[in-house]
């Protein structure tokens, strides 16, 4: 079992700031234009029963984690079978992360460096925060969290004069599906992404109810991301948040107070360093997590590093370029991680509760 | 940068692989050594500039096919 611990408060900091991770930067689901912000608000009612799937799971299973709960359900071998696409998603995710960061730096801010190195830099990182275990993920979370908070904050105050209320108009113009749309978008990337903190939850140390601690993740970044979508929306204009790659980044970098007060973009891309950090840290632990329980290992630790290159080499592999990227994020990804999102965590909950309740499967102390 | 690579993994192996060997951890060695061996062939693929193919055209590809877009 697992020793170390988080507590409830670093938990839902370590949720937050997983969701905002690359996303938010990349713009919520941009297809919807001017109406992305009620896209967010019906995307965050979307995740309202899935959220519950999980807080659910990791209830019924009190210290477990997925690959865990996957061989008392599925049994040895189906659940080393299913327990590989819990491997291969993290790794993926973080891949994309990894390189969501390197295109950002690559195109935006220093086109001249090459790529493989800030991603490498990145992968260092997390490599070296996952070595030192989820407790200083928790910790690091507890420090991240205000800064990022308090960043958001003060651009938002700078942007104030700049804040258009007539690019709301029109609202709804091509009518409720490409909202919904959006929302199905936002859905997957990145609420229900937190399939994965079923593997950190399983080291979170609470008395609270664990419904708690993963709501009260989900509504302070629908509050974030909705305000933050809403903000760009009103400096930029539906169409300027639908072309360009990175919405928040323009946005930011339009504000000029007294000419004085300019050029302050850098702080939002290090939030997006930040956020993306503790991202790929969750993607890497939960993979590493994965392989060492699937092979029977004494310790995830002997296999973080090699992981972690894998994933940063993936990375580098994975597109030919950043529109292969932005098509794969935006009409891709969210058919492909609906399996791990949504089907695999149903068919667990619902073969679980029937073996619970007939008896035959005893799961323990329960939260 | 072939050389690069090459010194690079010799130090991760030195400093990452073998205390395993020494603490007779073999199993997780062995998966250590596997990791290693599969993240050096892509290094050293790229190093080459060998064009590795990327594990997510097939995966577009297979979802465009299902939802026959």
């Amino acid at each position: 079992m697992n020793k170390e611990m988080i507590t409830s408060k670093q938990g839902v900091y370590l949720l937050t700031l997983f969701m905002i991770g690359s996303n938010l930067f990349m713009g919520l689901a941009p297809a919807a234009k001017s109406d992305v912000w009620i896209a967010a608000l019906v995307g965050t009612l979307m995740a309202l029963p899935i959220i519950f799937i999980y807080a659910r799971l990791l209830s019924l299973f009190k210290g477990r984690d997925i690959f865990d709960i996957l061989n008392l359900v599925f049994g040895n071998v189906l659940g080393k079978i299913a327990a590989l696409a819990y491997i291969w998603y993290p790794l993926h995710l973080g891949a994309m992360v990894i390189r969501d960061l390197g295109e950002f730096l690559n195109t935006v801010a220093m086109p001249e460096t090459p790529m493989l190195l800030p991603m490498l830099f990145l992968g260092f990182l997390s490599i070296w925060a996952v070595m030192a275990g989820v407790e200083v993920l928790g910790r690091c979370s507890k420090i991240f969290f205000p800064i990022v908070v308090i960043i958001m904050f003060i651009t938002t105050l700078l942007v104030i004069p700049y804040l258009n209320f007539a690019h709301l108009k029109p609202v709804m113009y091509d009518g409720i599906g490409p909202v919904l749309n959006s929302a199905f978008d936002i859905f997957s990337f990145p609420l229900a992404e937190t399939v994965l903190f079923i593997t950190v939850f399983s080291a979170l140390k609470t008395d609270k109810s664990i419904y708690r601690v993963y709501y009260s993740g989900l509504f302070i970044f629908a509050a974030i991301g909705v305000l933050l979508t809403l903000r760009n929306i009103l400096v930029l204009g539906g169409d300027i948040v639908g072309g360009v790659n990175f919405p928040l980044y323009v946005e930011v970098s339009r504000i000029n107070i007294g000419e004085f007060i300019q050029r302050i973009e850098v702080s939002v891309a290090t939030t997006f360093v930040i956020t993306d950090f503790i991202k790929v840290s969750v993607c890497l632990y939960v993979t590493c997590i994965g392989i060492s329980k699937l092979f029977g290992l004494k310790s995830y630790r002997s296999i973080v590093v090699q992981t972690g290159l894998l994933m940063v080499l993936l990375a580098y592999i994975m597109y030919e370029n950043i529109m292969d990227m932005i098509y794969f994020a935006f009409e891709i990804y969210a058919y492909y991680a609906l399996p791990f999102q949504v089907i695999l965590p149903v068919i667990i909950l619902v073969i679980a509760e029937i073996r619970i309740r007939t008896g035959q499967l005893h799961t323990g102390k329960r939260y | 940068m072939v050389v690069l690579v090459s010194l690079s993994y010799t130090l991760i192996i030195y400093l990452d692989s073998i205390p395993l060997y020494r603490k007779k951890l073999w199993r997780d060695f062995g998966i250590n050594m596997a990791l290693t061996l599969l993240t050096f062939t892509i290094a050293f693929l790229i190093s080459l500039d060998v064009a590795v193919p990327s594990p997510v055209y097939p995966i577009q590809r297979l979802i465009i096919t299902i939802l026959g877009k």
